[in-house]
């Protein structure tokens, strides 16, 4: 691909902050209307790089190019781009109108400006009809769409959104997500968008970097990523910290084979030959809830069984969340039925080899 | 152990009404949750539960005694706010005042505390001071303290908020383990709808200051009884889609679309006098399928549409489904995702079991069938 087919890229970006690296050597590149989700704990760099592609801060080192043209020396005003701090949460005393217009006239736009760029976008949005109204008096759906005008009223070609869906109610943020999506192919607009939450940037992105101490340590599709996550520390986060996890240990001769919840447990055959080829003496097994098994009996476990304690659930309507715990590890698996087990009593918990990640404890890279 | 009725209550602040003509019946020894978003009035029907705010309009019951003017200290009732305001003394002193107030003996005293530690599993750390421990042994002195006071009934108002989601799930289950022991009625307030299901006998979901409905776990997440509950309940919440009545031959159509046959249900709906609905089906109780539906089955719904977006959740994807200008999810695992190689603005066929469908009333949102 010729380089202007990519409205943006990044390349070897640069950033020190009082001689403390910020960014390290940052690059990627986007196509139009693509999705851009930079994923990463709070800290990372990313409002740094959001920053920096909008000109507000200078790199030290790396370009900018937008549309194949290196924007570094360009101000702000100049290089196409939009970025929005606000999250997507509306004024409520404030009309439909007012809202949209609050970016437009925070810049110092004319009237006759910022009434047809508003007409614009709602018509496009389908929201022409209710600029008057008050946002707290509008449908879900209608603030959704009231809120993603006024993230794009200003003209741009790329959207740079810094956190769009923080402090929002957990409904809301699933329903905007889900618009937003379907807006952005509509509008056929570039959008970097900056999140330190997993689910977000998973559900909305074409496209993930994972920013974590101002490098990027993973890109990909959100799939990609989620099933074969580079590093230990990449999969634990992905889920919030409840990765199911074993420390496995198998000594020089692949004999003998331990683990940190004890010798009491049974390893399938075939997986047993899969832990002695990957040749490390140390491994951690993990699976997401999804794909281990919680029961009070489990006849065929095609992987690594233990028994566990039940310590409980939770109900979520379309399925139960199941918790059980052996030493200091807890296990969680996602199940459409609750087993006929109480608090307190033995299970059997079950990893299948299939879908299990291994990464080397000494490493923490992803094995296989 | 007590029952409670609350017979037309409303509370108003100026001119905001916080609630509005509540009715509502607690058995004993029921675990009772009041869920609802932020602000929905349930922490005010709480307190007006425990006499810490009168209703401006109403009767409060307990055991069928009328108790709405009876103060707070009088109506026996303990509430938990957050496990964590404990005095700054040792496990011990902690559950002994409200013993000590009561007038209780020494030798009572120590005899009492150590039943009620046992029960919720601090006996180990009587000596301790609360400084010393960890966020759950906290919560259960202060539980243990709430004991100790003998209520009648207990009240909580988000007690497990603060909690890591792990600590969160094992008091959850200590907190069943402790109900099941002690039969007393507790009536638990939270903005969370997983605690609710998973610890509540019966749920009143509310909003606005209404209690929208009253039942069991199962029952307002599959029968929901107005389109709030159906929304408010599940991640992704009920799909809600206008349907009409073919008057010619009682089918249900969307638009132009006819989706189910059963002449039944068509006529049920017109002989109401309703000619125009809500249906409401759960993401996860659609099948996809590439193949044509059999638009004539009567025990199916069937629907075919364009895949707008997927949204790809990690354990589950989602798919939004476009058909005549409405649209609607499912909500897929992994393997059945895969297998269907779904892409965006592709066609595709959803199917929804007759049974696993409702009808809501588009004026109220009330749930018809």
């Amino acid at each position: 691909m010729s380089k202007s087919e990519y409205v943006i890229q990044v390349k070897n970006i640069v950033k020190t902050y009082n001689g403390k690296i910020v960014l390290n050597n940052i690059s990627f590149a986007l196509k139009r209307g693509e999705l851009l989700a930079i994923l990463g704990p709070p800290g990372s760099g990313k409002t740094t790089l959001l920053k920096i592609i909008a000109g507000l801060v200078k790199q030290d080192a790396g370009d900018v190019i937008i549309n194949g043209r290196i924007v570094n020396d360009l101000p702000p005003y100049e290089r196409g781009v939009s970025l929005v701090f606000e999250t997507l949460a509306l004024y409520p005393n404030m009309s439909v109108y007012e809202n949209i217009a609050s970016p437009l006239i925070a810049e110092k736009k004319d009237k006759e400006y910022i009434d047809k760029r508003i007409g614009e976008i709602t018509r496009l949005l389908k929201i022409e009809h209710i600029l008057d109204r008050k946002a707290d008096k509008l449908s879900g759906g209608e603030r959704q769409r009231v809120a993603i005008a006024r993230a794009l009223a200003k003209e741009a070609e790329i959207y740079l959104l810094d956190e769009p869906l923080s402090n929002l109610d957990a409904k809301i943020r699933y329903a905007l997500r889900t618009e937003f999506k379907k807006l952005k192919s509509l509008l056929g607009k570039t959008i970097i968008l900056a999140t330190s939450d997993p689910s977000d940037a998973l559900a909305l992105g074409d496209n993930v970097v994972l920013l974590f101490n101002g490098a990027i340590i993973q890109e990909g599709r959100p799939s990609d990523i989620y099933y074969a996550p580079r590093n230990i520390s990449i999969a634990r986060y992905l889920t919030g910290n409840i990765l199911n996890e074993v420390s496995i240990s198998i000594d020089t001769h692949g004999d003998d084979v331990s683990t940190d919840i004890g010798r009491e447990f049974s390893i399938d055959p075939y997986f047993l030959k899969v832990l002695r080829e990957v040749n490390e003496t140390s491994i951690i097994l993990t699976s997401y809830a999804d794909v281990c098994i919680i029961d009070k009996f489990i006849e065929n476990c095609s992987g690594i069984k233990v028994i566990g304690e039940f310590i409980g659930y939770e109900y979520r309507g379309s399925e139960y969340l199941l918790y059980a715990r052996k030493e200091r590890r807890i296990f969680r698996s996602l199940r459409t039925n609750l087993p006929n087990v109480t608090f307190g009593e033995k299970v059997e918990v079950c990893i299948p080899h299939r879908n299990a990640l291994l990464f080397s404890s000494k490493t923490g890279d992803l094995i296989r | 152990m007590v029952s409670i009725k609350l017979v037309d209550i409303s509370k108003t602040f100026g001119s905001i009404e916080a609630l509005k003509n509540v009715n509502l019946e607690i058995h004993d020894g029921e675990l009772f949750a009041i869920l609802g978003p932020s602000g929905c009035g349930k922490t005010t029907l709480l307190r007006i539960i425990a006499g810490l705010e009168k209703p401006t309009k109403g009767r409060v019951y307990f055991d069928d005694i009328d108790v709405t003017n009876i103060p707070a200290e009088i109506r026996d009732v303990s509430m938990v706010f957050q496990f964590y305001a404990l005095y700054p003394t040792t496990v011990f002193n902690n559950i002994a005042l409200p013993l000590k107030s009561k007038g209780y003996s020494k030798i009572d005293i120590e005899k009492r505390v150590k039943e009620i530690a046992e029960l919720v599993g601090i006996d180990k750390a009587l000596k301790l001071h609360v400084d010393k421990l960890n966020v759950a042994d906290k919560q259960k002195v202060a539980l243990a303290r709430a004991m100790a006071k003998e209520p009648r009934v207990y009240l909580f108002d988000e007690p497990l908020t603060i909690l890591d989601p792990v600590t969160r799930v094992i008091m959850r289950s200590e907190l069943k383990k402790l109900q099941q022991k002690l039969k007393q009625t507790i009536i638990y307030v939270t903005h969370d709808q997983i605690e609710a299901l998973t610890l509540a006998d019966r749920i009143a979901v509310m909003n606005f200051g209404v209690i929208e409905q009253v039942g069991t776990s199962w029952d307002v997440y599959n029968l929901p009884d107005t389109t709030f509950v159906g929304w408010f309940l599940g991640e992704p919440g009920m799909n809600f889609i206008e349907v009409a009545v073919d008057r010619d031959d009682l089918s249900i159509k969307i638009g132009s679309k006819k989706i189910f046959r059963d002449p039944r249900v068509g006529k049920k709906l017109l002989d109401l006098g309703l000619d125009k609905v809500l249906l409401g089906f759960r993401a996860e109780n659609v099948v996809l399928v590439r193949e044509a539906l059999d638009v004539n089955a009567f025990n199916n719904i069937t629907i075919d549409g364009v895949i707008r977006v997927i949204e790809f959740f990690g354990t589950h994807y989602v798919v939004n489904i476009e058909i005549e200008g409405f649209e609607f999810k499912v909500k897929l695992n992994v393997s059945e995702f895969n297998k269907l190689m779904l892409s965006e603005n592709s066609k595709i066929n959803a199917l929804v079991k007759a049974d696993k469908v409702c009808f809501f009333n588009l004026d109220n949102n009330r749930r018809i069938l």
